[in-house]
């Protein structure tokens, strides 16, 4: 037993470098990571973020270009998952919106979605439901099951619900007075944000009730959301970057911005680790042909 | 902030660090963290499910629109997966709503994300959307097994794996940006919303503990 231990501890001596590097254990790897991504958090390097990709500035403009007073509906459908890549793009549109005199109307098709409108909505505008203009300039519709047929039903009729999430009777809001036909027609733009899906708000409210839509989406799923582009959405915010770009183009840099050394630092580790990675395996595989021939 | 509030930020420190934990190994605290996790998402969701169905019920039981209680009959159908005997009565509500939400997804989503792609692709205007055009279809070709890829079709599926291989590696990139931006968002929330500050030299100290006596129990 003992001479079998002896026997794996010489061979564990002879590995070589290129071996090693190929067998770290990946607790090495998190332990890195977990440096790379707080130093910066804790003395930020100022790196830049680069060309504005024309995703962001698309959406940018569409937003920009809206009248004063126009709706844009903003789709809450996030999880803890999402949030901390998308409140961030939530926060920095809701600002714009702030400054061009929208009115806001929220809607959330998960369970969790509606801590995060809340937050949103304390952060920018200062107050949820007890806002002097809650009624008026926003409403938050809240949660609706079934993301399909849920919307598509509350897309069809606004009063779907009867309440908002605070259980107040929409029919008496101020918001919803003159809007003509009281459908999904009657929104300006609509944004959706999270890890779902970016295609049901162009297949459920842009296609069938004609509105522009954009999206503030986890990187993730960004891949979904590029077929659209630019033939049916203006542009979509990507994950944290989207978040930090948009809040450069608003003049607003925050929370997304703040984040970008350290997820640049951690894209850049990465990096490395891939390529240190592969060229040990290239060149233990070269080593091993030619110790053959 | 109130000692309640400070209560649950290091309740929820103390959460995150114990989840994160499982990157060194599962271990207790690891354990208690997930179920406490589970059990109060499930818990959290059903509670707001059942609140946005009685909000939307409520209009129409005011308006006398009692045909709208069949939902809720319904609804109680679901809980019949649990009686072996009547397990058959769980299929009714099931087949409604998949029934519905196929229907409803069917008749949006064929001119969405199949006709109006396959002609949006097919729209040429710049080297970008060339490229996509030129991808799509070798992409395509490259699942078409119907004959042995042979000379040209050869070639054209070959083209289209290097173009599946620069999707897959973006879309790896991406959700490297994703995870990444969560561990940010974390890190964050430990580091600069006190008193979750606090937690974290209790947790080295549990790790450190920890690695201790795994190192204890390999001794001979």
């Amino acid at each position: 037993m003992k001479g079998g231990g002896w026997a794996v501890q010489q061979s564990e001596n002879k590995k070589t470098l290129l071996q090693k590097l190929q067998e770290i254990d990946p607790k090495w790897i998190y332990l890195i990571q977990l440096i790379v991504i707080s130093y910066p958090l804790l003395y930020p390097l100022g790196l830049p973020l680069g060309t504005i990709s024309s995703e962001t500035r698309g959406l940018y403009g569409a937003i920009d270009a809206l009248p004063e007073g126009s709706i844009v509906f903003h789709a809450v459908c996030m999880g803890p998952a999402a949030a901390a890549e998308c409140q961030p793009s939530l926060e920095a549109i809701l600002k714009h919106d702030l400054e061009k005199g929208h009115k806001l109307i929220f809607y959330t098709d998960q369970a969790p979605g509606i801590p995060y409108i809340e937050q949103a909505m304390q952060n920018v505008l200062g107050a949820s439901k007890d806002h002097p203009d809650y009624g008026k300039l926003y409403v938050n519709i809240g949660y609706i099951p079934q993301t399909y047929t849920g919307f598509s039903a509350f897309a069809a009729d606004l009063f779907f619900t009867g309440s908002d999430v605070y259980g107040n009777d929409l029919r008496s809001m101020e918001f919803f007075k003159d809007l003509p036909t009281k459908t999904a027609s009657d929104f300006d733009f609509g944004i959706t944000y999270g890890s779902g899906n970016f295609q049901w708000i162009i297949t459920y409210l842009s296609d069938p009730w004609g509105v522009t839509c954009g999206g503030g989406i986890a990187a993730g799923i960004a891949a979904e959301a590029y077929p659209f582009y630019p033939q049916k959405t203006p542009g979509f915010l990507v994950g944290l970057r989207g978040g930090a770009e948009y809040e450069v183009l608003i003049g607003k840099p925050g929370y997304a911005a703040a984040g970008m050394d350290a997820q640049s630092l951690a894209h850049l580790s990465i990096i490395i680790m891939v390529l240190i990675g592969n060229v040990a395996f290239l060149l233990s595989k070269m080593q091993g042909g030619m110790q053959k021939t | 902030m109130s000692a309640l509030e400070s209560l649950v930020v290091l309740g929820a420190a103390g959460m995150t660090l114990a989840l994160l934990s499982y990157l060194w190994r599962e271990n207790l605290f690891f354990r208690i963290a997930e179920h406490a996790y589970m059990g109060t998402a499930i818990a959290y969701g059903a509670l707001l499910s059942a609140d946005a169905a009685l909000r939307i019920l409520q209009p129409h039981l005011q308006k006398g629109e009692y045909i709208w209680l069949l939902t809720v009959v319904l609804g109680i159908l679901y809980l019949f997966f649990f009686a072996k005997q009547y397990f058959f009565l769980y299929r009714y509500p099931t087949a409604i709503v998949m029934a519905t939400g196929i229907g409803v997804s069917l008749a949006r989503g064929v001119k969405t994300n199949l006709l109006d792609q396959a002609r949006i692709t097919t729209l040429v205007t710049d080297v970008s959307s060339a490229l996509i055009a030129v991808g799509v279809i070798c992409g395509i070709f490259y699942f078409y097994a119907t004959m042995e890829p042979k000379g040209p079709l050869k070639a054209v599926s070959s083209v289209g794996r290097w173009f599946l291989m620069a999707a897959f590696g973006a879309q790896i990139g991406l959700h490297v940006m994703a995870r990444t931006s969560l561990i940010i968002g974390r890190i964050r929330f430990l580091f600069f919303e006190p008193p979750a500050n606090y937690m974290i030299p209790v947790a080295i100290i549990m790790l450190l503990i920890g690695i201790f006596m795994d190192y204890r129990k390999k001794q001979p």
